[in-house]
């Protein structure tokens, strides 16, 4: 871990993960920080057919399904935050991999993580066309699904975007939530590659 | 409303197994509620992905940081803000208290007026203050508003300042900009700023008043779910 600062229990990050953006920040940088967590990721990329740059790549990559997985419920606690972490970025990179054909799985090497974490990254192509549906709404908007998303109690948006009551911020959320949709219905191009990138082909 | 619950209910796999079951045969056999289902999956992902954004740039930010430790921006003291701010607040209070000592249409609007909330950005962690949000802390009258007219510049659609804006012109007592401002959170439809700025925008007009703000007034009256509906029976009947 970083030298000089607290340490942190994973009990302590995952409620930090899901409180006011002062301590998820501090949650995150925490975790950036856990260096010897780093050199395993980098021993592990570089063993593997990677390049020093692609290990930073992974590592975000890492963070960023972590983060989503604690905040979705996904991470049930069954190893450590930083055994996971570490599960994590070796799927991804195994998956990078599989993708450019360049390795074979190494069947043994799996075999020492006993969780399987549960990966999803938005690609470039998906990414792209979420952004455009996020451009069909305004900024407060967006800050109040954020907020909804990240898990703050209607108590805590409505004090955040200074609404009188959560009964409120509840009514804008479901507002916010009904332009959207009214947004995409009348957008049938935005729409039509969303639901191709669900379901593909079919 | 209700749809949107069950919907998001069944996204999140909140729903019993017997519901969801049931769900999914009303979906099969309703086309509209399918697509209702997706898009709302993809307001999830929308969303999500809006997340993923903020973090990747913090990431990035400490990557770089890794790096070099970089200089971090001056801003003025927290103390600085908070004087400054309270200062703007007793001149509201002095304007408040002033108004309430006149008679009868000033003070009336004065009350129900809803102003930009100047305490939040006080109570807010200075590092998650935006720029313009400190200068609102810091000043008031012209240097504020060309600050925030020039931010709205770039920034358009960004309703909070434009609230803000407009607050700051009613403030100042120029009302032709103030309602200029209030006009265009009505026409953008911003759905968490729309029924304040109608509200305001109707009261401001009360001295001189337009066919804008009668029809804005008739709107509210004819939603029963507006958040100012009472407010703006009571004031239909003032005007009467």
């Amino acid at each position: 871990m970083a030298s000089g600062s607290k340490r942190y229990s994973d009990t302590e990050i995952l409620s930090m993960i899901a409180q006011d953006p002062d301590s998820r920040k501090k949650a995150i940088e925490y975790i950036y920080q856990l260096e010897e967590l780093k050199g395993k990721v980098a021993s592990y990329v570089i063993k593997h057919g990677g390049q020093k740059t692609d290990v930073l790549d992974v590592f975000h990559d890492g963070i960023v399904v972590l983060d989503r997985n604690i905040r979705t419920g996904k991470f049930r606690s069954e190893s450590s935050i930083e055994g996971y972490l570490y599960s994590i970025c070796r799927f991804l990179w195994n998956n990078q991999k599989r993708k450019q054909n360049k390795i074979v799985q190494d069947p043994s090497h799996d075999k020492i993580e006993s969780i399987t974490p549960e990966i999803s990254l938005f690609d470039t192509e998906k990414k792209s066309i979420l952004r455009n549906a996020l451009e069909l709404l305004d900024e407060s908007c967006r800050l109040i699904l954020k907020l909804w998303k990240l898990s703050y109690s209607m108590e805590e948006i409505a004090g955040q975007l200074s609404l009188s009551s959560a009964q409120l911020a509840k009514k804008y959320r479901y507002r916010c939530m009904k332009k959207l949709m009214i947004a995409l219905k009348s957008r049938p191009d935005i729409l039509k590659l969303l639901m191709y990138e669900r379901y593909g082909e079919h | 409303m209700k749809d949107m619950e069950n919907i998001e209910a069944y996204l999140e796999g909140k729903m019993s197994k017997a519901n969801a079951i049931r769900f999914e045969a009303e979906m099969a056999a309703n086309p509209d509620l399918q697509q209702e289902v997706e898009i709302m999956r993809a307001i999830h992902d929308t969303t999500e992905l809006d997340i993923e954004d903020d973090l990747r740039k913090q990431l990035n930010q400490l990557a770089q940081q890794s790096k070099k430790r970089i200089r971090t921006l001056q801003i003025p003291t927290w103390s600085q803000i908070i004087l400054a701010a309270s200062f703007a607040l007793l001149l509201g209070l002095g304007i408040n208290y002033f108004l309430s000592n006149t008679q009868g249409l000033k003070n009336y609007v004065s009350q129900e007026y809803v102003s930009y909330d100047i305490q939040q950005i006080r109570a807010q962690d200075p590092k998650n203050v935006t720029p313009w949000e400190e200068v609102l802390a810091n000043q008031t009258g012209t240097n504020a508003i060309n600050t925030l007219a020039s931010y709205l510049e770039e920034n358009p659609r960004d309703w909070n300042a434009n609230f803000a804006l407009a607050d700051l012109y009613y403030q100042n007592n120029n009302l032709s900009s103030a309602k200029l401002y209030f006009d265009k959170i009505i026409d953008g439809q911003s759905p968490i700023w729309l029924e304040r700025a109608q509200w305001n925008r109707i009261l401001i007009s009360i001295e001189t008043w337009d066919t804008r703000a009668e029809s804005i007034l008739n709107n509210i009256l004819e939603d029963a779910d507006h958040s100012y509906y009472q407010q703006a029976l009571v004031l239909r009947e003032k005007l009467n």
